[in-house]
């Protein structure tokens, strides 16, 4: 069993010459060998597939999982952490309770698709002003590279999984911090399946009882068997109910009102997986280029590897943690993992790996250690939670897109 | 010599090809791989030394490379939230769904993520007869490790310096029909980047340079060849009708029009094929450029479609004056792969743009028609387009004795035997009935053409175009089984 990785081996590999801790995690799907997982798919339906070579055969495979959804669930990891008070974590909140919606909201810069750059945090008020014009807001403008103490301060994440301010003073030429941390699963051996589909009314309705029509707009129910009670077109003919538009049945069908059976129907849906392999690496040079000036003078050395450390371990509790949240991707898509968490430091090229155990407790006491370090090292860190609210033209866009929702259904945006 | 490794940590690379931003780049190019390196110096305030040994690595002859194939992941559309508004209701007054982990609905526009798999991790940058100072040497190790990705920021990499390299697997070429083309570094490409940075505009693109693999095994006894090199530059049809043979004689028109237009004054004899620069100007008696057709044929499904068309360029040019007169057609300012049009008139016109794929049909590569490099030379060949005959053939024997004399015309040694045929030899070419009459001399003379087998006493390597249509298209030849195609 490796040994487990501690505070003092994670500072060696930071402040050394490592590219990269890397964990190569093995899973299968949670029905068992042989059974199907769905990948997500993208535009015409299509799965990413590719071919890799294998022990020395060409393997088909498929992509389960991207680059941007595990950056994603490991955010979200990070903030369940967060909320159970398992890790401490500067975040940015912007709390819709006053905005009178429907439904309640908030929002954290870990939901944020941008971060701490995003649009929504940029509509909203800190202290009574427009957020990048408060106190925290202002030290946005001068972040990069070099200066990335404030973005240490308010959004550590955005060093860990990158951030472009693209909507700042400078535009597209805005400060652009690379990510550091890239995990992906891809399924190996993938066969294509079929899915089926199909609905059995428990009501029993024929298609045979309609034609329905629609109502006129003050009719809650929106459709009736009489053509007395049906909204008429510019030729006073009575309109067939329509609701969803698709092709499937012809207007005035009650399956158009989701009754009566569904014909089953047999499509291309799902693959055979031999196995799924997780790749997550934590690049340490992109760590390494970020420094951390306390005040108008260069960095210090001590507190430049404080900070670098403590991203590190925030990267690496963030990849635990989503291991501890299992590998649920999406709806019939459960993977279980096969072999245990192990971390290599790759170093020399050609040369043997370190290997480091870590659970999710270990690398959130690791964390912590490293938090703690960084502070007294001087860096600043922002204990409670920032809390903005919408500027009221934000609270209403929300509002009316709630209200929308619930009246016509929400258009989807295409997007995994 | 020195080598720079490069390892892709994920296991795969995120690049964008600079001619199709649909697909992935593989191998990395030299000139991405430098632009990493100069990133890397700028982004970590690097400090004069790797300063001067960038300068002195850009200066360096193009490396060879050592790298696995790629398999590309199949190009899907991503749909990335937008950033310059936070609105969830769309353009359409639409409430947009949630999606991700963003609680509310956000606009998404199209992205492509180009992924290239590749069957090892590792690439290796080699500069064989290299010489740099050992303080660039060490300048360079420091710099290598500061690399965090090449692509792609997902595209994460470890660099170092090599000292003990894998052979090559591809060797810088000069020849006009190098498989590959990769962007190079070239000469002031530090300051070129410099330059663009501080203009704020994205960098422009380098200059390309021909790859092919090494010659590993000693080369046969080189066989007979003709007056053209056996390096066709192809081009692929990406937009336009479909043609067939028969319009052969307009596509090599257009072809020919295009590459004159292109090509900067003084226009040279070996592109105009006339002596003078005046279309008055008596026809060159030099081998000139050939302009040929690119046919679907020879095999159960030919079907005679033109895929593309090729430039057939004589032995003797220069190297230096082909990129000269042919530069500006194929490639545009930036250095990217230009698509330029064919015009035909009433028939339409095509876009075509130099093919460096790959994977690519049969009938766009040059060893098809060549029959050089895995196709090999070869002693059978026949007609897929007629030959012209300069003369009509009067007496039996005729038509026979002017192919042989159009044979050694372009440097082919005599046939032993010639056997003519109105009927096609590959599937997919018409009969010669079905191909309109080349035309020539001052009125304009619609002249005799024939199909014909060609066998010659030891294998010859092509392309062969014989007769007097050759720098048209017409007596392209292509190898030839007899027991079938």
């Amino acid at each position: 069993m490796p040994a487990s990785l501690s505070l003092d081996t994670l500072e060696k590999a930071v402040s050394g010459t490592a590219a990269a801790f890397r964990c190569i995690s093995h899973y299968k799907p949670a029905g068992g060998v042989g059974d199907k997982v769905f990948p997500p798919t993208y535009e015409g339906g299509t799965y990413a597939t590719e071919i890799r070579r294998i022990d020395g055969e060409l393997v088909p495979c498929v992509l389960l999982d991207s680059v941007q959804s595990q950056a994603n669930r490991m955010e979200l990891a990070l903030l369940e952490a967060w909320e159970v008070k398992r890790i401490p974590l500067p975040l940015m909140i912007i709390d819709f309770e006053k905005a009178n919606l429907p439904k309640p909201l908030r929002i954290t810069s870990l939901e944020a698709p941008h971060r701490i750059a995003d649009a929504l945090l940029r509509d909203s008020l800190l202290g009574g002003k427009v957020f990048r014009k408060s106190d925290h807001g202002k030290k946005l403008d001068h972040v990069s590279l070099q200066h990335a103490t404030a973005l240490f301060e308010l959004c550590p994440t955005a060093l860990v999984f990158g951030m472009w301010d693209s909507t700042g003073p400078r535009g597209g030429l805005g400060a652009k911090f690379p990510r550091a941390m890239v995990s992906e699963i891809v399924g190996l051996h993938a066969q294509p399946g079929r899915k089926t589909s199909s609905r059995l009314d428990p009501a029993q309705i024929q298609t045979n009882a309609g034609p329905i029509y629609q109502t006129r707009e003050d009719d809650e129910i929106g459709w009736t068997t009489e053509p007395s009670r049906a909204a008429k077109d510019s030729k006073k003919q009575p309109i067939l109910y329509n609701r969803s538009k698709s092709e499937h049945g012809k207007p005035g069908n009650p399956s158009k009102a989701n009754h009566s059976n569904v014909t089953p129907s047999i499509t291309d849906g799902g693959v055979t997986i031999s196995k799924a392999v997780q790749t997550t690496v934590l690049s340490l040079p992109a760590l390494r280029r970020l420094r951390f000036p306390l005040d108008k003078g260069p960095s210090k050395p001590e507190v430049d590897l404080a900070a670098r450390v403590a991203l590190a371990a925030l990267g690496l509790c963030a990849a635990a943690l989503n291991q501890e949240q299992g590998c649920d991707l999406r709806s019939r898509c459960q993977l279980h993992p096969t072999t245990p968490f192990v971390w290599h430091l790759l170093d020399k090229p050609g040369e043997d790996s370190d290997e480091f155990a870590l659970t999710p407790d270990g690398a959130v006491a690791v964390y912590r250690d490293a938090v703690a370090h960084a502070k007294k090292a001087g860096l600043p860190w922002v204990e409670k939670e920032i809390v903005l609210t919408p500027s009221p033209q934000l609270g209403d866009l929300v509002r009316r897109s709630q209200e929308l929702a619930a009246s016509q259904g929400e258009v989807g945006d295409g997007g995994v | 010599m020195f080598c720079i490794g490069i390892r892709y940590l994920c296991g795969w690379a995120m690049a964008t090809h600079p001619a199709d931003r649909l697909r992935p780049e593989w191998p990395p190019h030299p000139d991405r791989v430098f632009m990493a390196l100069t990133a890397a110096h700028f982004e970590t305030d690097g400090g004069p030394e790797e300063n001067a040994a960038l300068k002195q690595l850009a200066a360096l002859p193009s490396p060879a490379l050592s790298a696995a194939n790629g398999h590309d992941r199949q190009t899907v559309t991503t749909f990335v939230p937008v950033n310059d508004e936070s609105s969830p209701i769309s353009k359409k007054g639409k409430s947009i769904m949630p999606s991700g982990t963003l609680p509310v609905g956000r606009d998404r526009q199209p992205r492509s993520f180009p992924v290239a798999v590749p069957e090892r991790d590792s690439v290796y940058m080699i500069w064989s007869g290299a010489s740099l100072t050992d303080q660039a040497r060490r300048a360079l190790q420091g710099l290598c490790r500061k690399v965090t990705a090449v692509g792609h920021s997902a595209s994460l990499v470890q660099m170092w310096v090599e000292d003990n390299p894998p052979e090559p697997d591809m060797v810088p070429s000069d020849r006009a029909g190098a498989p590959l083309l990769l962007r190079v570094p070239w000469h002031d490409r530090l300051g070129q980047l410099e330059a663009s940075f501080d203009a704020e505009l994205r960098p422009s693109l380098s200059g390309w340079q021909g790859y092919d693999s090494p010659a590993t095994t000693p080369a046969p006894a080189p066989a007979s060849s003709t007056i053209f090199a056996p390096d066709l530059v192809v081009l692929r049809r990406l937009e336009g009708r479909p043609l067939g043979l028969e319009s052969t004689l307009i596509l090599t028109e257009a072809l020919r029009g295009a590459v004159m237009k292109a090509c900067p004054a003084p226009l040279p004899e070996w592109i105009s094929g006339h002596e003078g620069t005046s279309p008055e100007s008596p026809p060159s008696k030099r081998p000139h450029l050939a302009f040929l057709p690119l046919p679907n044929v020879g095999h159960q499904h030919g079907d005679g479609r033109l895929l593309g068309v090729g430039l057939a360029i004589p032995r003797d040019v220069l190297v230096e004056d082909q990129q000269r007169c042919l530069s500006s057609l194929l490639f545009n300012t930036d250095g990217y792969l230009a698509r330029f049009r064919l015009a035909f008139g009433r028939v339409g016109d095509w876009d075509v743009t130099m093919d460096d794929r790959e994977d690519r049909p049969q009938a766009l590569h040059p060893e098809t028609w060549t029959s050089a490099g895995w196709s090999r030379p070869s002693a059978l060949w026949a007609t897929v387009i007629p030959i012209v005959l300069d003369r009509y053939p009067k007496a039996e024997g005729d038509a026979e004795r002017t192919i042989r004399h159009a044979c050694r015309r372009i440097g082919l040694p005599e046939p032993v035997d010639v056997v003519t045929s109105g009927a096609p030899l590959f599937v997919g070419s018409p009969h010669s009935r079905g191909f309109p009459p080349f035309q020539s001399g001052p009125r304009g003379t619609k002249r005799f053409h024939t199909h014909a087998v060609i066998e010659f006493a030891e294998p010859v390597q092509g392309p062969v175009l014989i007769g007097a249509g050759r720098y048209r298209g017409y007596g392209l030849c292509r190898r030839w089984r007899k027991e079938g195609q």
